[in-house]
């Protein structure tokens, strides 16, 4: 176990290296979602959502977040693996006694190591430059709700590898996928947002949801659960705060494993079936 | 009988669907010696070897490398045996130095850094990303990550396949540093030329069987060869001054005198004694070359239905 966690991590260390080595692919993963912030952001700062006292902006940026999420776990990690399997990596890790769980977890910890400077980038230009900042109360339940948000695009991402045939085709399918998945985010995206605020906002750009209301409303829902908009906060135990947190944590977690199963069957490719128990000779 | 090898096969059969495609091949691969799959594509080279990676499982037949399963102990077997593969990619933005570093990370016994970098001849492109080597510096770094693990047994697929003949050279000085530092190789290829510069044995596989196998001169005397000799035609011998030697089937082609023996001892002392007692001196320009690996292969294809 030890060992498989090691080399995970010496896994992760050369993924991130190579990420930001690869200059376009480092800048259309990690300064992308900044540019639209800045360029949309700016376009849209004082106004307000329709009907609400929200600022554009105090959704727009989380949005963002959720989308800087989508695109280095579920777009890139997606078509990585697709090229890595066009181009033969994956058959190369195969002549290796490299443990399966080792390389795929240094693939999720890369991913999540890249979406975490993502966050504190957009965060940070959020706050800054559009005065949207978290909650000091809720900053748990937005680490959780990106940490289980990348682990849920991440696993999105493996199993829709494994339909993409071609180099060629990876990144159009990765992002065409979006639509087809709808249903399946819709599910995971309902109790990412009752688990933090920042998954909620990831309805919002998800094609076809009716995005900005829809996500607006949501948004208030996760961070004034139980309340219509313009209503007080009210005073809540922590306990009972976590209680809440709790639940929908459960039943995502379970929606996660679920999540596993395309994960489990691409084993065979990052890996060669294991030792059978007794040896044949 | 697997005792002294490091790869058994016996009655190896392997079939897609209904095509049978490997028909109950037998060989043996002793420790230490570098042994050549020999044949042409689609012969079934690579197929065998798949299956003695662990990558396939046979259809029927027996196989042991290094005394394992392979089908069955996959994972053991890969901490002793390195792999070439006929066309495998790298990650492209590591650097070489750091991706040889990272594989022996894989393995419980890795060669030292320095080592791998020095037998492959990489030492000087070790911070280079790998997307800027040359095609033939990728093979070698291929080599680096198969012997990682300093491994007992190496598998090279068709090593040299699209190689200009600079980068053949130095893969194969590669390879015979595989062969100094005492491990077993078993590599494959449809280059005679290269199973011939290599091989301390082969075996000849077409259409999923092994038609001969041994040394290049046991092939070549299995399949009926025989050594050449030629000699300058002397010119009283062209002039027809002096008789033809008896015995020996002499034909004189204009200024070059050949025959071909299956028993070049004797037959080379019976040319000398006859141009001795017709004082033809040593015979100019004797030569007696050996079958060529290229001949026997060349006659194996023609005599194959």
């Amino acid at each position: 176990m030890t060992r498989t966690i090691r080399l995970a991590a010496r896994q992760a260390l050369l993924e991130q290296r190579s990420f930001w080595r690869s200059a376009e692919y480092a800048l259309f993963t990690f300064a992308f979602p900044l540019m639209i912030l800045l360029l949309i952001g700016a376009a849209n700062a004082g106004s307000h959502l329709p009907g609400t006292d929200i600022k554009r902006t105090t959704v727009f940026v989380p949005g963002i977040l959720a989308f800087g999420v989508i695109v280095a776990a579920y777009v890139n990690l997606g078509s990585k693996v697709a090229v890595l399997r066009h181009d033969g990596v994956l058959k190369r890790i195969r002549t290796t006694p490299l443990p399966s769980g080792a390389y795929i977890g240094g693939l999720l910890v890369s991913t999540v190591a890249t979406v975490v400077f993502i966050t504190m980038a957009t965060g940070m230009i959020g706050w800054l430059a559009f005065g949207a900042a978290p909650r000091p109360g809720e900053l748990l339940a937005l680490a959780v709700g990106l940490v289980l948000g990348t682990v849920c695009f991440a696993t999105l991402g493996l199993a829709i590898s494994s339909v993409i045939t071609s180099a060629e085709s990876a990144g159009p399918v990765a992002y065409a996928s979006f639509p087809a998945d709808r249903d399946h985010l819709g599910r995971v995206r309902s109790h990412l947002q009752r688990a933090a605020g920042l998954a909620v906002a990831a309805g919002g750009h998800v094609p076809g949801e009716g995005a900005r209301r829809g996500a607006a409303e949501r948004l208030r829902g996760a961070a004034l659960p139980g309340l219509e908009p313009g209503q007080p906060r009210p005073v809540d135990g922590r306990r009972r705060r976590f209680r809440r947190l709790a639940v929908p944590l459960a039943r995502f977690v379970t929606e996660a494993a679920g999540l596993l199963d395309p994960v489990r069957n691409r084993r065979a490719e990052f890996h060669g079936p294991r030792d059978r128990a007794q040896p044949v000779m | 009988m697997t005792g002294d090898a490091a790869v058994h096969v016996a009655g190896l059969r392997m079939s897609f669907g209904a095509t049978e495609v490997l028909h109950g091949i037998d060989f043996d691969v002793r420790y230490g010696e570098v042994f050549c799959l020999l044949g042409p594509n689609g012969a079934g080279k690579t197929t065998t070897l798949e299956i003695l990676e662990g990558f396939t499982a046979q259809t029927a037949g027996h196989v042991s490398v290094l005394g394992m399963n392979p089908a069955a102990q996959p994972a053991r077997l890969r901490e002793r045996a390195g792999m070439v593969l006929q066309e495998c990619g790298f990650p492209r933005q590591a650097r070489v130095a750091e991706l040889i570093d990272l594989w022996r990370s894989y393995y419980p016994n890795p060669r030292p850094l320095g080592d791998l970098l020095e037998v492959v001849e990489l030492t000087e492109v070790r911070n280079t990303q790998v997307r800027k080597l040359s095609g033939g510096q990728r093979r070698r770094l291929d080599f680096a990550l198969a012997l990682a693990g300093d491994p007992d047994l190496v598998f090279l697929d068709e090593p040299t396949t699209g190689f200009d003949p600079e980068a053949r050279r130095r893969c194969w000085a590669a390879i015979e540093n595989l062969r100094r530092l005492g491990k077993t190789v078993l590599l494959t290829t449809h280059y005679l030329d290269e199973a011939e510069q290599l091989a301390d044995r082969i075996a000849i596989l077409r259409a999923g069987r092994i038609e001969l196998a041994g040394t290049t001169h046991e092939v070549a005397a299995r399949a009926g060869l025989a050594t050449r000799i030629s000699f300058t035609t002397p010119s009283a011998l062209r002039c027809g001054q002096v008789p033809l030697p008896g015995g020996i089937d002499l034909s004189v082609r204009g200024p070059e005198s050949v025959c071909h023996t299956g028993n070049a001892a004797m037959t080379l002392r019976m040319l000398l004694d006859w141009a001795r007692q017709n004082s033809l001196g040593d015979l100019d320009g004797l030569a007696v070359t050996a079958p060529r690996l290229e001949d026997t292969y060349l006659q194996l294809t023609r005599d194959m239905p």
